[in-house]
């Protein structure tokens, strides 16, 4: 192992030692302070995931320090979270609840935050995957047939960078449920982007490729096979990741209006009860959430991206 | 195993064909355009069967036009293209084609390009091959142009070089009556050139059932080395031709120091020139021919 990573191994474990003995030698100040095995069992996943990072990852990573530096900044801000939460309660009691109460929620509510967060990904996935499987079949049909191309490229232009979401009144009304109003506004967030880049991409179908088709006499469904798809494929996978970020978006935003489950509304609704362990715990879920997504779709990306 | 011709083949590119069309007169012909106007100018041609014609000329004198209307990829203005008995009328899998660029998909590894090839020339000609009789001809191809190494590797990973045996393996792989190359060299450095252009010259006399084969270069040498009869092209017209009655197979060692190669050579490097300074006419030519020859 280089010695650079010997070194960080050292100073990162020197701090979470310092973070168990801040943890449980320090009297609280504060009252009420909830058990800390939330905490504990959050602290190990960390170090878990941080060693796998560091014994599986380095070989190939070109820059090894990075876990490394940033388990030092994570630890870092759990002790000044115990200092000026709990242990010295420095800060405001309520705006920054102890680190116990936050990681409490997991444990308490583990049940309750897991189905929340099993409705939001089934909007999220539904409008995801929908708008992105209507935006490129249309994208590669309207690419393709000059005609609909001329009619559709100038209207996905305007209506690609309007934001979704200015929709929604309209969409509450004319949908049939809350759900399917959420879901339409994520479809047509995701679909717009896809759409465009479907188009100009099979616009941009080398003429080189396209002699090639027409001298080995391809059919149209081979050339739709064999030669647009691949050729298509890796700017959808781009599209794919790009349109993650918007439709996580745009799924907050849904829920946090007439929703009755899901994370947004999760973190919502502990907003009205200025519950701000509840409001943290919904942000690390969302971030959670998130980092699991798009190490999904960077997989796919990987994978399927053979060709360049 | 087919001859070819061309019968008063004129063209025009769509851009100057529009600038004859008026409002009463919709439909454009050869005679509505002048003459210098046109790319392709009455182009007359038999090419044997089993025949190897090299098509010569300097840079925009319509090489690429001429071969990318016999591979049908363009229709003539005016004139027709016959293959055998047949007049042509867009791409046919009698015909393959060798492209100087982009002449592979760059999705498909190697021997999925040669087999895709293979897959659409016998669907086409209703040869009925299976899956494995296929992939049989692919790795036989590959291997003729030393590529069974690379079978697996996509596009990217290939030189171009190396790219362009997996295309002459797949045009050859087609086993096609006609094989058309556009300056498919003509990005390689001298060394693989020659290489190449060996290797093409042995796939093509090894072939039991001898292939018409139409190439198109502005590599004087390459042109000697591997044709029967050389056409030299200028301004849209083919402006003269000759046959190069050399033994093959041609090693460049030897060949390039026969007076049939240099005296060949001469004569064309002077057409070069000349057609440079001005259109050639026929006594020009003579005069040339009468210095050189
Ligand atoms: N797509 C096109 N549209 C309009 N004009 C074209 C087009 N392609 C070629 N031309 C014109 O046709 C003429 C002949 O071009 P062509 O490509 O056949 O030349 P070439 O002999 O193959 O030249 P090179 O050796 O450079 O490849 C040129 O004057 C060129 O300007
Ligand atoms: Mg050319």
């Amino acid at each position: 192992m280089p010695r650079k990573i010997k070194t960080h191994l050292v100073i990162s474990h020197v701090l979470l030692m310092a973070l168990l003995g801040i943890i449980f030698l320090m009297p609280n100040t504060r009252t009420n302070v909830s058990p800390v095995t939330g905490e504990i069992i959050a602290i190990c996943c960390i170090e878990f995931f941080y060693l796998l990072a560091l014994f599986l990852g380095h070989r190939k990573d070109p820059m090894p320090e990075g876990s490394s530096d940033i388990i030092l900044i994570v630890w870092l801000i759990f002790i000044a979270w115990e200092l000026v939460g709990p242990k010295l309660g420095i800060a405001h009691n309520v705006l920054v609840p102890s680190p116990e109460n936050v990681f409490n929620v997991f444990v308490e509510h583990a049940d309750e935050l897991f189905m929340n967060v099993l409705s939001s990904l089934q909007l999220l996935l539904t409008g995801y995957i929908l708008g992105t499987i209507l935006g490129v079949i249309l994208g590669i049909i309207c690419g393709w047939v000059p005609r609909l191309r001329a009619i559709f490229y100038p209207i996905a232009n305007v209506f690609a960078p309007i934001p979704s979401v200015v929709f929604t009144p309209f969409l509450v009304i004319i949908m049939p449920t809350y759900r399917w109003a959420a879901i339409m506004v994520i479809l047509i967030g995701v679909f717009w982007p896809q759409f465009l880049s479907m188009i100009l991409r099979v616009g941009s179908l080398p003429p080189a490729i396209v002699d090639n088709t027409r001298v080995l006499m391809v059919n149209t469904p081979t050339m739709i096979m064999k030669v647009i798809i691949p050729y298509i494929i890796p700017d959808l996978l781009k599209g794919l990741r790009v349109s993650l970020t918007t439709g996580f978006l745009m799924l907050m935003y849904a829920e946090s209006f007439g929703a009755k489950s899901g994370i947004g509304y999760w973190i919502s609704n502990a907003n009205v009860f200025a519950n701000y362990a509840n409001i943290y715990a919904g942000i690390i879920t969302c971030g959670m959430t998130v980092t699991v997504l798009n190490y999904l779709s960077g997989w796919l990306q990987k994978r399927f991206t053979t060709w360049r | 195993m087919s001859s070819l011709d061309m019968i008063d083949v004129s063209y025009a590119y769509p851009d100057e064909v529009d600038k004859f069309k008026t409002r009463k007169h919709r439909t454009v012909t050869v005679d509505d355009i002048p003459e210098e106007d046109l790319v392709l100018k009455h182009l007359n041609l038999h090419v044997d069967d089993g025949e190897f014609l090299c098509l010569v000329g300097h840079s925009g004198c319509g090489k690429s036009t001429t071969l990318r209307i016999l591979a049908g990829l363009q229709q003539p203005l005016g004139g027709e293209v016959r293959i055998g008995d047949e007049p042509l009328d867009g791409p046919g899998m009698n015909r393959s084609v060798v492209f100087q660029n982009y002449a592979i998909f760059p999705w498909m590894k190697a021997k999925k390009n040669v087999e895709f090839g293979i897959r659409q020339a016998s669907q086409e000609l209703h040869r009925d091959l299976t899956k494995e009789r296929i992939s049989e001809i692919a790795d036989e191809y590959l291997a003729k142009v030393n590529m069974t190494k690379a079978a697996d590797l996509y596009p990217y990973q290939l030189s171009g070089g190396m790219q362009q045996r997996v295309a002459i393996a797949r045009a050859l792989a087609m086993d096609t009556e006609i094989l058309l190359f556009d300056e498919p060299f003509g990005a390689l450095d001298i060394k693989t050139r020659r290489e190449l252009q060996g290797l093409m010259e042995g796939l093509w006399m090894s072939d039991e059932s001898r292939k018409t084969a139409i190439f198109v270069t502005h590599d004087v040498e390459e042109a000697l080395l591997l044709a029967d009869r050389i056409i030299f092209m200028s301004g849209g017209r083919f402006n003269d031709e000759f046959t190069v009655d050399a033994p093959r197979p041609r090693d460049p060692e030897v060949f390039f120091e026969t007076d049939v190669f240099r005296e060949r050579r001469a004569y064309l490097m002077e057409l070069f020139y000349a057609a440079e300074e001005t259109k050639l006419d026929q006594t020009d030519r003579e005069r040339i021919y009468e210095e050189v020859m």
